[in-house]
């Protein structure tokens, strides 16, 4: 073995890691070559001031603070990962389903129960153009009758007086009735 | 290396989202990040951030530990990774801020007797030896400088380090022997003080008797 391998094998020496056979040509080498001796020994006191070195340490007080430290984080940690645990929960599809059907529930209540009185008085007024509607359309039916009854000239519906003198009933359209119902169902 | 029994237990009551149980986990290994952690950056408040930031991390990444490995190896993972990610973040604040000597080290007791009365280095000024010494491990190139510190300050073995950086155990050695050189390279005055002067004294001894 030249000087270049015993170099390599003195770390695997010093450590212990050598097989016997290996251990013996190293040994033999030593005792012959100076440069490899001394760097056996270069090495050797290497390690008697590793060994020194790994006893620095710092007082047993200090780590008290890091511990308290981190269980301090540990606990806000905490308050994160819970809120982690709901959102990733999310990411299981049948939760997510569920989820969403809930938060579709809740949205629907709550707009109805905001929203409950505009609905009905949307009914309401729905419904009295229609009643209003079939009156008047009843009256327009039976226009003698408005004529006869005086009570019915105080209506908005007779419009004044035209060329030929006689009134008038403003017509009414059904459509209307329609667009009342769109506005509240659609 | 594998998933120790006990470990086993409290990992399960983590994951069931029992943050008592992974205080045991972090009283148990703490210190051993951190000391890894400031290994690898050299710096005491840096190395503060990076420990804070592997235990959240292993925290909120448990759920998905399979188990495949010890934890004890997955956390080490972790905290390479954040270095990694910690030093390229902060490359120019830590150059200024390396090397200086931390206020919060302090060697072992034991140790500082042992090393003043028997070493060879009592020559020399062990603090002086070690800022040295550190200077010329963060000189080392990243990948070299990980086996190193897992393999001498860590005692982790071959085994291990490969594990936890996921590659062979030949590439481990191999990194583990020209980190070694790379630092006796750079090191090679102070390695060589000590010896000069024991051959000066013993030459000296020796004209005296
Ligand atoms: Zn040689």
């Amino acid at each position: 073995m030249n000087c270049s391998k015993i170099s390599y094998c003195i770390s695997e020496y010093i450590d212990n890691r050598l097989d016997v056979s290996t251990k013996r040509i190293v040994d033999n080498h030593l005792k012959k070559c100076k440069k490899c001796r001394s760097l056996y020994e270069e090495m050797l006191e290497l390690r008697g001031l590793f060994m020194v070195k790994a006893y620095e340490r710092p007082k047993a007080e200090y780590f008290e603070n890091l511990k308290s430290n981190i269980k301090r984080r540990i606990l806000s940690c905490n308050v994160v990962s819970l809120k982690d645990r709901f959102f990733n929960a999310l990411s299981t599809p049948s939760i997510a389903l569920s989820a969403c059907l809930a938060v579709a529930l809740i949205a629907s209540i709550t707009v109805n129960v905001m929203f409950y009185d505009k609905i009905q008085q949307n009914i309401q007024t729905a419904g009295e153009n229609l009643k209003n509607n079939i009156t008047q359309l009843a009256s327009e039916k039976s226009d003698s009758n408005i004529y006869s009854n005086p009570q019915n000239f105080n209506r908005n519906l007779l419009r004044p007086a035209n060329i030929s003198g006689s009134y008038m009933i403003t017509p009414i359209t059904v459509r209307d009735v329609q667009a009342k119902r769109a506005k509240i169902y659609y | 290396m594998a998933l120790l029994d006990d470990e086993k237990k409290i990992i399960k009551e983590c994951q069931r989202g029992n943050a008592e149980s992974f205080y045991i986990l972090l009283d148990r290994y703490k210190e051993r990040v951190y000391s890894l952690a400031y290994q690898m950056i050299g710096d005491h408040t840096s190395a503060d951030d990076v420990t804070q930031e592997v235990f959240i991390r292993a925290y909120k990444g448990l759920p998905k530990f399979m188990g495949k490995c010890s934890f004890f190896t997955w956390l080490y993972r972790i905290t390479i990774n954040c270095s990694y990610r910690y030093l390229r973040k902060n490359m120019t604040f830590l150059k200024k801020v390396t090397n200086e000597i931390d206020p919060a080290m302090y060697l072992d007791e034991r140790l500082k007797h042992k090393f003043s009365v028997n070493s060879p280095y009592k020559t020399l000024e062990m603090k002086e030896t070690m800022e040295v010494l550190s200077q010329s491990i963060d000189k080392l190139p990243v990948k070299h400088k990980t086996v190193l510190v897992m393999f001498e300050f860590q005692g982790l073995s071959i085994q291990d380090i490969s594990e936890i950086l996921k590659t062979s155990p030949g590439t481990v050695k191999s990194r583990l022997h020209h980190a070694r050189l790379k630092v006796r390279n750079s090191m090679i005055d102070v390695l060589n003080y000590d010896k000069n002067k024991k051959r000066f004294s013993k030459k000296n001894a020796v004209n005296y008797n």
